[in-house]
């Protein structure tokens, strides 16, 4: 799987889908290695590939079509990926004024970098906070014997009223000990 | 129904002067406008409506609510609507530094709305500060990690580590549980004592093992058993309390026979027993040939007077010679006395007769006088003194008597008859007188004669009795007579009597001892038999038998004192080894108690350890649970959240800002922050790590982690002017952020931006999509008078020209 189509796969597991491709805006025909979208947004997210192809080319098409974009008065936003060799910073610079750019790169370091670039079109993977609160007391029993779990039980209850609880337990199971052997 | 904000009207608030309504009711409301127009002062009035303060204002000005008015008005208003909210809308006034109306929000509302929703202007540059900054004298207390303490929810983990943290520490638990603290110190007490009784014990069995070997050679001396108890009543049993004393009277019984023995034996003991024998028959044989002869003799004649006097001694009786010499004294002594009475009564016949002649004459002589004395009667002498008394009481004739004239009578002068009369008175008194003396002479002389008569009468004895006397004076003068010739036969027959005395005297005492010595002899073989000694042989002297006697009787007291002395000993050994024994039971006893409660409470100690390990078993559990929580909510939750953000805005940054992870094990949890490079290895805090955009980035998306990192009690966001010093990459990416948690996570972002450009692009990227979207944007300025103007766009979703 080329970069890409890495790319490619990463959005489209996060909502997005291929757009037909070439676009034509009045008499202008434009066409990128990919151009996907989402539901419920107004993003085209183009892909291109840098190993291939000039990088004035690619500017020139982008700086193009984000024209046309206006004149036709859409409100839709660009987002540029670019996979492979890095391009001159001129270009990337002069390429950010009309889109959103992220230059992904070479790709040699795996996916996650790929990931970091494309993060600001996936969605937040935020864990449900109910989930995070965490069931406490099953944590503590998964530390803790079956022996240890069926007498330990006093504690987990008391806990709920703070240390002052958790020492009236200790305190009391010590005292239900020793009062055989003290009276 | 989720809480949305769907109107605010600010009049006269700060910047805000005259009224402004701005509608909020859409998921995006940007408001734009140049600084100083009031793009603060609307998110301020919207903090105050809902919280009732401006905390993200007086973090930089503490005096700030004095000024909340705008200067041209007198009274500041704000009034805010939300939808979804217990209330619908509040209206809340300003005037001086007085804040009147009631906020939206209840309290805890308050405090997220503060903390996790509302990034105001003045925050986002300190942010990270603010966050690490502590908010009390503990160093720790800093508001990064109260959030994290109560995003972990540790307060029941906690609980238990520290509750449980005492169960492994004696002290502690001590400290704890006074019954820990009494069961320990009375384990150690009955441990102590334990150690002290057995100590003692071993004292008292090595004085009991010295005892019996002391008791040992006395037990087979006195056959005594080897149970003290028995031995100690053997010999009370067989003590004899009079044993010494028996010993000792014995010793004493044959010493003083020896004594008496010894005193016969010193004096005249070999005293020839026949010349005494001899003496003694001739000296009786003397005896009697003198009682036969003068001694019958001088008995008849003591016989002869004893009608005389009967008190003689008898001279068979006494000594002879005083019998005679107590005889002839008395004899002697009546012939004398008879001689005398017979001479003194003839005397007195002779004299009786011339005394009654004399006795005639006298009383002739008396009859005589008394005539003569009877001549002169009355009493001359009396009257005659009377009268011449009278005599100076006469001076003339004239009687003083009967006052009559004398011469009536006499012819004599009454005084010379008187006188006369007196004188013849006078004359006759001497005559009496001397007549009365006479007789009173006479009378004396015949008093004395029949008084002499009457003696001499007394001394004269009847003839009858003189007869008497005189046959007695012849008896009398008969023994004499015998008794004087007997002298010399008596002082023989006295010194003969004597003799024999004095043989029968020795004889006597001869025959005593005789007796005396049988009885010692007899003493001695009873003694003999008694003590078990071998009988007395008749040829054993009585010496050598009281001698053998008092050796045996002397040993046998000897080994009966040392034999009381060893009963005496063993007895004091044996009580001694019988309180030994008594308390070894008695300290047995209480060792059996002692033990078993040392048992039991060793038993209760052992529970009290497994429920000590138990406690630190679950204070450990707890704390491993809570370094898992810990670090699954740092690393899964805060630190994936904020990488995500950080990395969205800030792709190519290669360190991204994290949350550093507590080290396991340590106490309390503290939010520390740190950077990490994307291709692993942790560096220094994010303040030295990243460039001043970057580190706006981070304190941004710090804060948007964690809003995102708690449940949405509030699905609000409400940035003022969030992106001032972001360059363009980021503002896109920002963009995108926006768009991304308003249409996807649902949050209601009202946005305060002044740069034009920035306003724009947003309000391009983040237009509505869909049907049912909608972007609100504001533009506020001011007249050049200085009121506020604004314009307010509501922008709904069109379908794209460009289909795609």
């Amino acid at each position: 799987m080329t970069p890409l189509e890495r790319a490619i796969a990463l959005l489209k597991d996060n909502g997005y889908r291929s757009v037909q491709q070439p676009f034509g805006i009045g008499s202008a025909t434009y066409s990128f290695d990919a151009v996907l979208t989402a539901e419920q947004s107004l993003d085209l997210v183009l892909l291109q590939d840098t190993t291939l192809g000039s990088s004035e080319r690619i500017r020139r098409e982008v700086l193009a079509f984000g024209r046309s974009l206006d004149v036709l008065g859409s409100r839709r936003t660009l987002t540029l990926v670019l996979v492979g060799q890095p391009i001159d910073p001129a270009t990337l610079e002069s390429l950010s004024q009309v889109c959103r750019v992220l230059p992904v790169g070479p790709l040699e370091a795996g996916d996650a970098r790929l990931r970091d670039w494309l993060a600001v079109l996936l969605p937040l993977e935020l864990p449900d906070p109910a989930d995070m609160q965490g069931d406490w007391s099953s944590e503590v029993r998964r530390h803790l014997s079956p022996d240890e779990i069926r007498v330990a039980n006093g504690y987990l209850a008391a806990a709920e009223q703070g240390e002052a609880g958790v020492r009236l337990e200790l305190r009391k199971r010590i005292e239900r000990a020793l009062s055989g052997a003290l009276s | 129904m989720m809480h949305q904000l769907t109107e605010l009207v600010v009049s006269d608030f700060r910047s805000i002067k005259g009224t402004v309504t701005i509608p909020l009711d859409a998921p995006i409301v940007l408001i734009h406008g140049p600084n100083g127009v009031g793009k603060t002062s609307i998110a301020t009035a919207i903090e105050l409506a809902l919280t009732g303060d401006i905390a993200g204002l007086k973090r930089s000005d503490e005096k700030v609510q004095n000024h909340l008015v705008n200067r041209d008005a007198q009274e500041a208003s704000i009034a805010l609507r939300m939808a979804g909210g217990t209330r619908p809308e509040t209206t809340m006034t300003i005037r001086g530094g007085a804040i009147r109306g009631m906020p939206l929000l209840d309290e805890a509302g308050r405090t997220f709305f503060t903390d996790r929703c509302y990034l105001s202007q003045s925050t986002l540059g300190r942010l990270l500060d603010i966050y690490q900054a502590p908010t009390a004298r503990d160093p720790s207390n800093t508001p990064l990690t109260n959030f994290v303490k109560s995003l972990l929810g540790l307060d029941q983990l906690e609980a238990l580590i520290d509750g449980t943290f005492p169960a492994g520490h004696k002290a502690r638990m001590s400290k704890l549980s006074g019954d820990f603290d009494r069961a320990d110190q009375l384990e150690g007490r009955l441990q102590g004592e334990q150690r002290e009784i057995d100590a003692l014990q071993r004292n008292q069995d090595a004085e009991a093992a010295k005892l019996l070997s002391q008791v040992e050679p006395l037990r087979s001396t006195l056959g005594l058993s080897e149970d003290p108890s028995a031995a100690a009543s053997h010999l009370a049993e067989t003590e004899d309390p009079e044993l010494l004393a028996r010993h000792e009277a014995r010793v004493n019984n044959v010493i003083a026979l020896q004594f008496q023995w010894s005193s016969f034996t010193t004096d005249e003991a070999q005293a020839d027993r026949a010349a005494l024998e001899l003496e003694e028959a001739e000296s009786a044989r003397a005896v009697e040939a003198y009682s036969a002869g003068p001694g019958s003799r001088l008995a008849a004649a003591i016989t002869s007077i004893r009608t005389i006097f009967p008190d003689l001694a008898d001279p068979a009786q006494t000594d002879p010679e005083e019998a005679r010499a107590g005889a002839i004294l008395l004899v002697d002594r009546e012939i004398n006395r008879l001689d005398t009475l017979l001479a003194s009564a003839q005397t007195a016949s002779r004299s009786i007769g011339t005394r009654d002649q004399s006795i005639s004459q006298h009383q002739a002589r008396l009859k005589l006088l008394n005539n003569q004395i009877a001549d002169i009667a009355g009493d001359a002498a009396g009257l005659g003194q009377a009268l011449a008394a009278l005599l100076p009481h006469v001076t003339d004739d004239i009687c003083p008597v009967c006052d009559r004239p004398f011469n009536e009578v006499s012819e004599v002068s009454l005084r010379t008859h008187l006188s006369e009369e007196v004188a013849r008175l006078v004359g006759q008194s001497e005559k009496l007188k001397s007549l009365v003396a006479e007789r009173q002479q006479v009378q004396t002389q015949v008093a004395e004669l029949e008084r002499g008569r009457s003696a001499e009468a007394a001394r004269v004895i009847a003839p009858v009795d003189v007869t008497a006397h005189q046959q007695r004076l012849a008896i009398l003068r008969t023994a004499k007579g015998e008794l004087d010739a007997l002298a010399s036969d008596t002082a023989e027959g006295a010194r003969i009597r004597s003799r024999h005395a004095n043989a029968a005297r020795a004889i006597a005492q001869l025959r005593l001892r005789d007796s005396t010595s049988a009885e010692i002899r007899s003493t001695l073989t009873t003694l003999a038999e008694t003590i078990g000694e071998p009988a007395i042989a008749g040829t054993e002297t009585t010496q050598d038998v009281l001698t053998r006697l008092i050796t045996v009787t002397e040993a046998a007291q000897k080994a009966a004192i040392e034999t009381h002395t060893d009963r005496k000993i063993a007895a004091d050994l044996v009580t001694r080894l019988k309180a030994l024994a008594v308390e070894k039971a008695e300290r047995a006893a209480q060792t059996e108690v002692r033990k078993e409660k040392l048992a039991q409470l060793t038993a209760a100690q052992r529970t009290v350890k497994r429920e000590r390990d138990l406690a630190s078993s679950v204070g450990r559990a707890a704390t491993e649970a809570r370094s898992a929580i810990v670090g699954r909510v740092f690393n899964e939750r805060l630190n994936a959240i904020w990488r995500d953000l950080f990395v969205r805005l800030a792709p190519n940054e290669p360190f991204v800002p994290a949350f550093m992870l507590p080290a396991a094990g340590e106490k309390t949890v503290n939010a520390l922050l740190e950077t990490v490079h994307r291709d692993g290895g942790t560096y220094g805090r994010p303040g030295a790590m990243l460039s001043a955009g970057n580190l706006n980035t981070a304190a941004l998306t710090l804060f948007l982690a964690l809003h995102l990192s708690v449940r949405p009690e509030l699905p609000w966001l409400l940035l003022d002017d969030p992106v001032q010093s972001m360059d363009e990459l980021h503002v896109a990416q920002f963009a995108a952020l926006l768009r991304t948690l308003a249409k996807r996570e649902h949050r209601q972002l009202i946005i305060a931006i002044h740069e034009r450009p920035l306003f724009e692009y947003l309000s391009l990227e983040l237009s509505p999509a869909f049907v049912g979207d909608k972007l609100i944007t504001i533009e506020v300025s001011k007249s050049p008078e200085g009121s506020t103007r604004y314009k307010t766009n509501v922008i709904g979703f069109e379908p794209d020209r460009l289909v795609a």
